[in-house]
């Protein structure tokens, strides 16, 4: 059995080949996984929200989607990753509770799971990081694990399925 | 500018905890006379936790619950949320519709009775905080999900989350003790700046 740890709400970790990440209940949570397929070390971190409401505020953390890519990216630089090697998975995003109209969120139609994709991505293609596989959006919540040896990201739905993406 | 740590000491926390006993009171009697069962509950439990750790808090997280939740607002503003295992929403079934079955069914009709048992326990424990307290409060419709408590609460966390990084959450359990399985559990997490505002309500 390989050593699993764990990624909670706003933490973030890099491990290389002998750990798994994972990230259980994510609900409109984004879990993102930035990998270096040359290396097989790869970095997990569990997104909350967008960005912080106050842009002045520099919040270090895997809090807010912007600061989680590059909490990541520079670990992952700083372990010896290259980045033209390194590829963006996500998960996550659901709409828990789809007939809740709004409340959490400044734009009407919109939920704060696709809020927390739109921004992920968007904090993806300014570090130019390729996203190239997702598992998104939906009324259900996931768990999720990543093998940093084979770059598998398996995603549990709540109702016991799973896809590796 | 988050909000830093609220550092209550023990007075703040036992007003909370009392705050909460009181309307838990009003609340099981509210749901104990529309089941037609005697209620129990716990004395409520009061923790300040940095937002990581809630999902913990609420249960195991690869367990899957039924959840009803409704956001309050008016001078202060919060969330309940109202957990259920899922042998205990059998039982709950069983006992208000009369059906025995096997497995859970979430059909317009089942689902919108867990709204209502939220509207019911929500609605009562607030009227006894606006008296308390001295202030309106309203809250929202109840919504309902099925799924792992942990990203159930997420859109909790969410709210919470957008101005600190740790919160308070206040925890009752409550039981029925004469059918084997029905316990269900109550939380209230005010969003951060209203903690302050609910303890100043009662002189603290």
């Amino acid at each position: 059995m390989k050593k699993v740890l764990r990624v909670r709400i706003s933490e973030h970790a890099v491990a290389g080949d002998s750990v798994r990440l994972k990230s259980y209940g994510l609900g409109s949570c984004i879990g993102l996984v930035i990998w270096d397929r040359a290396r097989k070390i790869g970095g997990m971190a569990h997104i909350l929200l967008p960005a912080a409401r106050n842009h002045s505020f520099r919040h270090k953390s895997a809090k807010y989607a912007s600061s989680a890519v590059t909490v990541l990216v520079e670990e992952l630089l700083g372990r010896g990753c290259d980045h033209k090697q390194l590829v963006a998975k996500i998960a996550g995003g659901a709409n828990m509770f789809p007939l809740r109209f709004n409340l959490a969120c400044s734009e009407p139609g919109t939920s704060i799971g696709q809020l927390n994709v739109r921004a992920v991505k968007q904090a993806l293609v300014r570090r130019k990081i390729p996203l190239v596989s997702e598992e998104i959006g939906g009324e259900r919540g996931r768990t999720i694990e990543f093998d940093p040896r084979s770059g598998e990201l398996f995603v549990y739905n709540s109702s016991g399925e799973v896809k590796v993406i | 500018m988050p909000v830093e740590a609220l550092n209550l000491n023990r007075a703040q926390e036992d007003a909370l905890q009392e705050l909460c006993n009181i309307g838990m009171g009003h609340a099981t009697t509210a749901l104990a006379q529309l089941m037609g069962k005697t209620i129990y509950f716990d004395i409520p439990k009061v923790a300040q936790v940095p937002i990581s750790q809630v999902p913990e808090l609420i249960g195991n997280a690869e367990e899957i619950v039924v959840g009803v939740y409704l956001r309050f607002s008016g001078p202060i503003n919060g969330n309940i949320l109202l957990i259920f295992p899922k042998k205990s929403m059998l039982t709950l079934q069983r006992i208000m519709t009369g059906n025995h079955t096997k497995e859970l069914i979430f059909d317009e009709y089942r689902t919108s009775l867990v709204k209502e048992i939220g509207n019911i326990v929500v609605g009562s424990y607030l009227s006894v905080m606006e008296g308390l307290l001295k202030m309106r409060l309203v809250h929202s419709v109840p919504w309902f999900a099925f799924d792992l408590a942990s990203a159930i609460i997420d859109p909790v966390l969410i709210e919470l989350g957008k101005n600190s990084d740790t919160t308070v959450v206040i925890e009752a359990e409550f039981s029925v003790r004469e059918t084997d399985d029905l316990t269900g559990k109550f939380y209230l997490l005010p969003d951060s700046n209203s903690i302050h505002l609910m303890l100043g309500a009662v002189g603290l």
